[in-house]
């Protein structure tokens, strides 16, 4: 596994994926906005998944751990999920994940994207979405 | 145990309550016969009854009570017990190198986990005690029988069956609670040895070149014990027409040999589909495939671990699964130690069912 020991700058596609996640409108994105455009990251898995470590201070007046997610597919057409955690108001990792568990092959431009603002996990189990 | 503190105090009409010896319902009976001095029980909680202070105390009550906390004291020494066997059982399913492999064994542990639960049942029930360490080692069986046999002829026990059903059965809170202790030591000595017996046939296997069927021979026995535990004599009539030239009766040596001559079938034919065929003529249809990404990073700080979340999951999963003509994509919920872990489920073309990811609280 991909896993890096340091923290870095993050590179421009991580930037603009970033950055097009907080293109949509939800609870505190303007609060996270200015901490995550200045954050340090590192490598935590095959995908490209990233911790998070903003330089900025403060917290964000969050609803919900996974303020904002996006999709995508990847050239074999599965799907690729990119989610913003935050924890305690914090941008904490962004997770990305194939629908089938499979390695990312190619990760698409931030603008392919499609954004995704869910409202509060219900209580039971249900469906995840109507695809 | 005749060293019983209690006994002083039991009722001879009603051995099942207590009473002041002197009373006519106490001691030996109607009349007093007991000789002054010490009557040689262990240490006792409560006064002597026949001391100032003895006289008014509600007996009865006084002893339920401390009873009660004895039993308080047992149940957190089972509970120690049972979080060790869950510890070292997902160590073992750790070691298991397949994917379908570890959904039967979560399966199957999560159908005998009951059973490690109910050892709290044990206490004073006097509930057969070879029974339950023959469920405490099963799944040790599933991967090498040789060893849970041998733990069960004694070898490596340290302590004879029969003692151990007394001391359940009559043993003081001490007795239970040094037999208890005793037994998480050597279970999880035996959880060790078969991580290393898993390690070692896999080497073995791979040597060979034979490990699928390792792995062939490993899920039968698991189909098997299911078999035998959800099914029971008459759900394994079906087998008959898998497991060629095998007689099955209702008794659990001839089950235990129509698998062995099962294995022996698929070893012989290397056809995965005799799996398969053997698992639907046994009304068991195969577990649904399940699959984690990195949800288990999202654990870190909660205490939980990985193998109860992701055992929890993919038996609610198989149940969601099992209940379901197709399932598509789903989130669910599943509660561990008092803590809500919710998943994101993704039905892939040949079934298998994806955990892409979850997160203790709500996402």
């Amino acid at each position: 596994m991909i896993s890096e020991t340091r923290f870095r700058r993050p590179s421009d596609a991580e930037k603009s994926l970033l950055k097009r996640l907080l293109e949509a409108d939800f609870p505190a994105r303007n609060e996270l906005a200015p901490m995550l455009d200045d954050l340090l990251v590192r490598t935590i898995d095959d995908d490209g998944g990233l911790e998070l470590r903003s330089q900025i201070p403060g917290t964000a007046a969050v609803v919900k751990r996974i303020p904002v997610e996006a999709e995508a597919r990847d050239e074999d057409q599965v799907v690729i999920h990119a989610l913003l955690h935050t924890k305690d108001g914090r941008p904490s990792e962004l997770e990305v994940f194939k629908e089938d568990g499979s390695r990312v092959e190619r990760m698409p431009p931030a603008s392919k994207f499609e954004l995704i603002v869910l409202p509060p996990a219900p209580s039971s189990r249900g469906k995840l979405d109507p695809r | 145990m005749p060293d019983d503190w209690r006994e002083r105090w039991r009722s001879w009409l009603n051995p099942g309550s207590y009473a002041h010896p002197n009373s006519p319902a106490g001691g030996s009976g109607s009349g007093f016969s007991r000789t002054p001095g010490s009557t040689g029980y262990s240490w006792s909680p409560l006064p002597d009854p026949n001391s100032p202070a003895g006289r008014f105390i509600h007996w009865q009550t006084e002893i339920w009570a401390l009873e009660q906390r004895e039993r308080d004291e047992l149940a957190h020494h089972v509970e120690k017990l049972e979080t060790s066997l869950a510890k070292q059982s997902d160590k073992l399913r750790e070691s298991i190198p397949d994917g379908y492999l570890r959904t039967l064994y979560d399966l199957q542990v999560g159908g005998t986990k009951g059973t490690y639960g109910s050892a709290k049942s044990l206490i004073g029930t006097g509930v057969d005690a070879a029974f339950l360490l023959q469920k405490l080692t099963s799944p040790v069986g599933w991967l090498d029988p040789d060893l849970q046999r041998k733990v069960q002829q004694g070898f490596s026990f340290g302590f004879d069956i029969g003692k151990a059903y007394a001391v359940l059965e009559f043993g003081t809170l001490q007795e239970k609670k040094q037999l208890l202790q005793h037994l998480r030591t050597v279970v999880e000595g035996v959880y060790e040895d078969a991580k290393n017996s898993v390690q070692r046939q896999l080497a073995e296997a791979k040597r060979t070149g034979k490990q699928d069927e390792l792995i062939a021979k490993w899920i039968m026995r698991i189909l098997l014990e299911a078999g035998t535990v959800m099914l029971g004599a008459s759900g394994l009539k079906g087998a008959r027409s898998a497991a060629e030239g095998l007689e099955l009766a209702s008794d659990g040596s001839r089950v235990a040999q129509a698998g062995k001559g099962a294995i022996k079938s698929i070893s012989e034919e290397s056809e995965a589909s005799k799996l398969t065929q053997f698992a639907e003529a046994r009304e068991l249809k195969p577990p649904t495939r399940i699959t984690f990404g990195h949800g288990a990073r999202h654990l870190a700080g909660t205490g939980l671990e990985r193998g109860q979340v992701e055992n929890a999951i993919a038996k609610e999963v198989q149940a969601t699964a099992k209940a379901s003509s197709s399932t598509g994509n789903f989130w669910g919920k599943v509660v561990v130690e008092g803590q809500e872990v919710y998943y994101r489920a993704f039905t892939l073309s040949d079934g298998t069912i994806n955990i892409g990811t979850y997160t203790v609280g709500a996402p």
